[in-house]
């Protein structure tokens, strides 16, 4: 039994750390209620203040999301593929209405790009997003000057979510109605999807490992001898003769015995299980692959109503930098 | 016709006929059944977009172009013509393989003429036409390269390179899938 624990240990060291997948370098989400992700730092905190206070007007009104994020480099991803990716992984806009907007400056790469929701492709076409960066984004991005480009682009696409909804948007966030979003309220910021994850890994090692043990005792069978049991003793009642065992001790013999078979006068379930066994192969089990893989790209939890954050999808369109 | 039964020669062929007849309906079965699956990504349901109506919008896009470019070059242009022709084939596509091919066909056709729109001196409207129609056109095939029709697809083709059914599949006749990416 020790020999099998250690080799369980061993098993647990060595595949723990491949369990964690590999993925793009994309930086988690602290806080849901920023909307400005500058892993850069290049964008001023007067900014990403202001912006998160229009955003959180945004998003209490429409649900939709305008995130701006910054990263020095997009490593081995294409600025397309890293935005695709973050979009997904960071739910931009509103689960059901996917109505985020994601812009993503690299400033190591220098190239920018934007992707929307799937609920705005429609309406928010990826040739008008790359007119709106060349207009409002490129010039200051040229410059270097990442701050006023983020503002600038912010500010179009702010512009465009409220003509689109057709409802006011404020512009200056110190007017009374706009609650603060950048103080921390005191209420503990869980990543659901994090949590989430990690059970699921807990309890699929904890099933792997009982299934291992469970094979391995079946397989070794322990030091332990099977019980000798005493034959039971028969009443016999009436004509009815009832089964005997049959014990398969080799010292037990078993004593010659005329048996008098009578049918069995119960219940039918006997004879009518057996063909349910012989028709139950014929079932097709066909069905349940295909709504599984349907069903694994719809599968996201929601970090519910916040600020950036609100579980939204994309398909992957977006436009970027003219070249 | 009971010595013929009786026959060695007979029984043998007629076991190899069983035998393939098994392993083609063995193999097609549950590979027909995996290319089901990705060809709900391809022709899409209420609920989800599928490919045939990306390609759709991409031909959309092609029109568009086409629109701008007639302002500068004559409409019975090759370039233009390749154009509409491949768009057509696009939009007759009825599997597939078929709206693979008119795909890529259509690819080549819409960059060349992008590519000599760019060389014409255009007015600043219709330059800022062919930048963004260019962003939809290659919006569209992102968003198709990341269908979940091409990750059952992928799947599906490694599943056949792997031994014994790179084998069976060969004799069965079953073709790999197309990759829209």
């Amino acid at each position: 039994m020790k020999k099998i624990y250690s080799i369980l240990i061993s098993l647990l060291l060595i595949f723990l750390p491949l369990s964690s997948a590999f993925a793009a370098n994309i930086p988690d989400i602290e806080d849901k209620n920023f909307c400005v992700v500058d892993d850069a730092d290049v964008i001023s905190q007067e900014t990403e203040n202001y912006l998160s206070a229009l955003n959180y007007d945004l998003n209490n009104k429409t649900g939709a999301s305008i995130v701006i994020a910054t990263v020095d480099f997009t490593g081995s991803l294409s600025i397309d593929e890293y935005a695709y990716q973050a979009f997904n992984k960071w739910g931009v806009g509103d689960k059901d209405k996917d109505n985020g907007l994601l812009v993503l400056m690299s400033v190591g790469d220098e190239d920018y790009w934007a992707v929307q929701g799937s609920g705005l492709e429609k309406d928010l076409s990826s040739g008008e997003i790359s007119q709106m960066l060349y207009d409002y984004m490129e010039e200051d991005f040229a410059k270097g000057d990442y701050d006023a480009a983020a503002k600038s682009i912010y500010l179009a696409a702010y512009e465009w979510f409220g003509d689109f909804y057709n409802i006011p948007l404020i512009t200056d966030p110190s007017t009374p109605a706009v609650d603060d979003p950048g103080t921390d309220t005191g209420e503990p910021v869980t990543d659901d999807n994090n949590t989430g994850d990690f059970m699921m890994k807990l309890i699929t090692w904890i099933v792997i490992i009982a299934i291992v043990i469970i094979i391995l005792s079946a397989l070794t069978g322990g030091n332990n001898q099977p019980k000798k049991r005493a034959p039971k003793k028969v009443q016999r009642r009436g004509p009815h003769t009832s089964s005997y065992r049959r014990y398969s001790h080799p010292t037990y013999t078993q004593p010659k015995r005329t048996v008098i078979r009578v049918p069995f006068i119960g219940s039918s379930g006997r004879t009518s299980s057996t063909n349910r066994s012989s028709s139950g192969r014929s079932v097709s089990s066909r069905s349940t692959s295909g709504s599984s893989t349907r069903s694994s790209s719809t599968s996201r939890s929601s970090s519910g109503r916040s600020g950036g954050f609100g579980g939204g999808s994309t398909r992957g369109g977006g436009a970027g930098r003219r070249k | 016709m009971k010595q013929l039964l009786r026959n060695r020669a007979v029984a043998t062929a007629v076991c190899v006929i069983l035998v393939l007849l098994g392993i083609f309906m063995g193999v097609r079965g549950p590979f027909g059944d995996m290319k089901d699956d990705a060809l709900v990504y391809f022709y899409g349901t209420d609920e989800e977009i599928g490919i045939k109506q990306d390609l759709a919008d991409k031909v959309e896009t092609a029109y568009s172009l086409m629109s701008v470019a007639k302002r500068y070059i004559s409409e019975g242009d090759s370039l233009v013509t390749d154009l509409t022709d491949a768009c057509v084939k696009v939009q007759d596509a009825e599997d597939p393989l078929q709206a693979y091919e008119a795909n890529l066909e259509m690819d080549e056709c819409y960059y060349a003429l992008r590519d000599k729109l760019a060389s014409v001196k255009l007015t600043e409207k219709d330059s800022g036409y062919n930048a963004s129609l260019l962003a939809d056109y290659q919006s569209s095939d992102m968003i198709i390269s990341h269908s979940e029709y091409n990750v059952i697809a992928e799947k599906i083709n490694e599943e056949m390179s792997e031994f014994p059914a790179n084998i069976l599949t060969k004799l069965a006749f079953v073709e790999k899938m197309v990759l829209f990416r």
